[in-house]
């Protein structure tokens, strides 16, 4: 296995610039989840990482060896499409043996690696199928082992689950996860769904409109955004979001006062922040407290719009002024539409961003 | 009766008036065929021959010269479908496949020479092969054929390959196969059905083409079917309707049984090519 090293990386189309400066290294044994809405340039960069796409500057290193003008044919990947793209004319056996065929191992050497690929992946009963003669998820499965079959640099994974139903993608989630550790592989896997980013992933890089937003382990992303896109775009549901300022009360101390709220919530310390200071304030949904009339300091009263109980948590959908917040809790509220409600924003789990840049504060 | 049974009865009774049209002709020639030429001019006609006289087919083959104009027909036109097909195929996949400038212009002049009649260009093209020493040279044919049937055998390929999913090569260039391998080992045996229908039809015009052929064979041993079986009526004093009959007999059907016997695959390939 080998380590990936993409240094200002860029990609334009005629005069369409999809990536700009892309750097990103993936560590050997690493498990890279590019991810971001569709057009972000996700799979083009994975594309380019793979020698499917040319790279207009830059440069791609594959072990530490410059791959820009190399062939997808010599830098020694695997990837799994989003179609699969199963050979149709050759059984599961013959489309995982492929690879092996093109380099003219002996027919016993390549049985017995597509052997030991299907027993990995449960498959050893339907090698000598069609693709046409089988399942969504026996398709992907056959797909992983083409790529596993071999031993390859890194594996290249381009949205593999997106065509799957949400209980099979659950399962094939962590099957590809314990592949990857068992195979102690390195992959770069393309996606945009952010709960696969989450899971999957060591570190997830988070992309939106041919740039990078940020990069880290999933944790640091979900618990410290640096912007607002980020902190919008992790997360289910996603982020609340309210725009407010930085006033100062009759006691002399600094609070944060929301557009749309009479009341003022206590200022987290951030230490940069001074009077007049125009914020967007981001709350998780699960960091929303519904209280009762005995707290009165940082709370905010709302309405409530709608509830969908989904068995094992509550959401709330609650609004004030003209916003419209998401709220989810793992008790039952026992709430009806319409209801006045009084939220408590925990302090210490407020997200301050900037208005003007965005960015974190 | 079931509805199935009855819903195939109505378009079977539909389709019975376009088999009889079709179907009249062959009951001519087979029936004619097969009698002896006194049986042929008689007031009393019948559709069942006295007995099953092959003499026609004999007289035809030995004497006539016609299996020469058979095997000439055969050799021009699977020449010209080879030919066109080595060319039609890596044009359609560049057009498919490749980026490259003027990929419309070009598709607009293939679009363009069908729309010029091969009757136009006949004299011109003589000129040209005479100029070559290629009068009476069947291989002349191969390369005119090729030529007039390749605009159509690319737009037909093209319009195929089109369906044929990108992720397929790529993966097999993942897998470590050169352009060349992906295109043999993944790309052209999911193409073979519409590669099939465009040589079929590749050969079945170049089968039936007759003007250039008569204007290019000068030498009666070199002459194709058709323009043989033109030759065959008013030679002399009298229309040898049971030769004739025979001869054509003999240049439709194997043609007619290619068709039949690769319908299923014809269709797959029209319809992935054509409309999708």
């Amino acid at each position: 296995m080998a380590a990936i090293e993409i240094s200002k990386v860029v990609k334009t189309f005629g005069a369409v610039k999809v990536l700009d400066g892309i750097d990103v290294e993936v560590k050997d044994r690493e498990f890279i989840v590019l991810v971001g809405p569709s057009g972000c340039g996700k799979s083009t960069l994975l594309r380019m990482i793979a020698g499917l796409e040319s790279i207009s500057g830059g440069q791609v290193a594959i072990g530490g060896r410059r791959v820009n003008e190399v062939g997808p044919q010599e830098r020694d990947l695997a990837m799994v499409f989003q179609s699969y793209a199963l050979y149709p004319h050759m059984t599961a056996a013959e489309n995982m043996g492929f690879s092996l065929k093109l380099r003219n191992r002996p027919a016993g050497e390549v049985r017995e690696a597509v052997l030991d690929a299907a027993r990995r992946l449960h498959l050893t009963a339907l090698l000598d199928r069609y693709p046409r003669q089988l399942s969504g998820g026996q398709r992907q499965r056959v797909a992983m082992g083409r790529a596993i079959v071999r031993d390859p640099s890194a594996f290249l994974f381009d949205e593999p689950l997106s065509n799957l139903d949400a209980k099979l993608r659950a399962h094939m989630r962590i099957e590809i996860r314990q592949l990857h550790d068992a195979l102690g592989a390195t992959s770069v896997y393309v996606t945009h769904d952010q709960v696969e980013a989450m899971t999957m992933a060591d570190r997830i890089v988070v992309m939106n409109a041919g740039r990078i937003e940020q990069v880290g382990t999933p944790i640091e992303l979900f618990d410290t955004p640096a912007n607002l896109f980020v902190a919008g775009f992790l997360g289910a549901p996603t982020m609340n979001f309210s725009g407010g300022a930085v006033v100062r009360d009759d006691a002399g101390e600094l609070r944060i006062a929301l557009q749309v709220s009479p009341r003022t919530l206590p200022l987290p310390d951030t230490g940069s922040l001074d009077e007049g200071a125009e914020i967007v304030l981001g709350m998780r949904p699960q960091h929303i407290e519904i209280v009762g009339e005995d707290v009165q300091d940082g709370v905010i009263d709302a309405e409530v719009r709608a509830i969908e109980q989904t068995g094992c948590e509550t959401n709330l959908i609650v609004a004030f002024g003209d916003v419209e917040w998401t709220i989810q809790s793992h008790h039952r509220v026992l709430a009806a539409t319409g209801d006045a409600i009084r939220l408590r924003l925990d302090p210490a789990r407020v997200h301050l961003f900037d208005k003007q840049t965005e960015k974190r504060l | 009766m079931t509805s199935k049974a009855r819903k195939s009865l109505i378009c079977w009774g539909a389709l019975s008036p376009i088999v009889v049209v079709i179907l009249f002709p062959y009951a001519t020639m087979l029936s004619t065929a097969l009698k002896h030429k006194d049986e042929i001019f008689t007031f009393e006609q019948t559709w069942w021959p006295r007995e099953f006289y092959l003499g026609n087919f004999a007289d035809l083959l030995f004497e006539r010269g016609f299996g020469q104009a058979i095997f000439n027909s055969l050799y021009i036109s699977v020449g010209a479908t080879l030919l066109s097909s080595a060319v039609a195929i890596p044009a359609a996949y560049a057009l498919s496949r490749l980026r490259m400038p003027g990929k419309g212009a070009f598709r607009n002049y293939l679009l363009i020479t069908q729309m010029i009649s091969p009757i136009v260009l006949i004299i011109g093209l003589f000129r040209m092969f005479a100029y070559f020493g290629m009068i009476n040279d069947p291989h002349a044919l191969i390369i005119a054929h090729s030529a007039f049937y390749m605009a159509f055998a690319v737009w037909m390929l093209q319009s195929y390959f089109d369906t044929i999913p990108k992720d397929l090569e790529e993966a097999a260039w993942l897998d470590g196969a050169s352009r060349t391998r992906a295109f043999i080992s993944v790309f052209l045996p999911l193409c073979l059905p519409g590669v099939a229908v465009t040589a079929l039809f590749t050969f079945v015009n170049s089968w039936n083409e007759y003007a250039m052929s008569l204007t290019m064979l000068r030498d009666a041993s070199s002459q194709t079917a058709p323009v043989k079986i033109a030759f065959l009526t008013g030679t002399l004093y009298e229309t040898e309707w049971n030769i004739i009959m025979a001869a054509t007999l003999m240049a439709t059907v194997p043609v007619a049984i290619i068709f039949a016997s690769i319908q299923n695959y014809l269709v797959r390939g029209l319809s992935l090519g054509g409309v999708k």
